[in-house]
């Protein structure tokens, strides 16, 4: 087991609180974990000298809407989409408290997507984010 | 009547721009019938502000006619002026194609003639669009704004500055979703 997944096998408990009692834990690399559980799973990134310890959350359902909702939300995005500031950037030498502030927001990002109407609003923007960033020329 | 005038009258019955002195707000105001299923019938005020620019004024919104300064594109940017409890200001404007972007509904294509009251008639038929389709719909405004402003954001995080650009982890995450949507089938 890696170093991300010991920290994150260490916050069981929590994970536990998030998620309900069924959920996985996958390491699909060093630098990659999956929490699987049930209608979502959170995915977990840390790369070699990024310091920053970041997630997502892929969907197994989206509500159906003629505006293309992708399944896979970074949660930095979907804390953005209500209103929150950017994370400020991580020191390298604290894992455990980075990962202890990034599951902070992926408790907060499901809560969101969670909400039926806050989902389908988040969706929204993050296609508008994607359209405003793709059409910038 | 002066013979600029009488120009300018018969260039607007033939449906086309005449001298440089037609005004926007002669083009938009012409046809006042199809101005009013427009706007749904909400009482209004047309307001000439330049040559190039002007506004139909409503209780609950305003549309604003642009030319560019050659005359060859034309907008037609809507504004929602009461706040319905959202985030967002509702002062912010945007293009009547951004708002029908917000519910997935295609603008109609444009036809050629930059001055022209065909022109008008598009950018009519495309604000008549969002008016009845998505400003009768609180639910539908309030998941409008929410992908206004997300586009505004995205667009925003694409030419800023470095030192207020959003995390390298948010710009990589953006650009190889971006990627991959182009790639897919």
């Amino acid at each position: 087991m890696t170093g991300l997944a010991s920290l994150i096998e260490a916050e069981r408990p929590r994970l536990a609180d998030m998620l309900g009692a069924a959920f996985a834990l996958v390491e699909d690399d060093e630098g990659h974990v999956r929490i699987v559980a049930e209608g979502l799973t959170v995915h977990l990134y840390s790369r070699a000298g990024e310091g920053a310890i970041h997630s997502s959350i892929e969907l197994a359902f989206v509500p159906a809407h003629a505006v293309p909702f992708t399944t896979h939300l970074h949660s930095w995005l979907v804390l953005k989409s209500r209103g929150e500031a950017w994370p400020e950037p991580q020191r390298e030498d604290l894992a455990p408290a980075r990962l202890a502030a990034e599951l902070d927001r992926v408790d907060r990002a499901i809560a969101i997507v969670r909400d039926e109407t806050r989902l389908r609003e988040t969706l929204l923007w993050e296609a508008g984010y994607m359209h405003g960033y793709a059409s910038w020329d | 009547m002066g013979l600029t005038a009488v120009l300018r009258r018969l260039a607007q019955a033939l449906g086309d721009w005449g001298p440089a002195e037609t005004r926007i707000a002669d083009l938009v105001g012409q046809d006042r019938a199809l101005l009013e299923r427009a706007i749904a019938g909400a009482p209004y005020e047309l307001v000439d502000v330049t040559d190039y620019q002007c506004r139909v004024v409503t209780e609950a919104f305003t549309v604003t006619f642009t030319w560019d300064y050659r005359g060859e594109w034309m907008t037609a940017n809507i504004c929602l002026h009461a706040s319905r409890n959202h985030p967002l200001d509702p002062h912010l404007e945007f293009p009547a194609e951004f708002w029908l972007g917000a519910q997935g509904l295609p603008a109609r294509p444009r036809r050629p003639g930059p001055k022209s009251s065909i022109r008008i008639r598009d950018e009519l038929e495309l604000v008549r669009q969002v008016v009845t389709q998505i400003f009768a719909d609180e639910r539908k405004v309030r998941e409008a704004l929410f992908y206004l402003d997300g586009r505004m954001a995205g667009y925003n995080d694409r030419v800023l500055v470095p030192e207020e650009a959003p995390p390298p982890l948010v710009t990589r995450w953006t650009e190889e979703r971006l990627r991959r949507r182009a790639r897919a089938p």
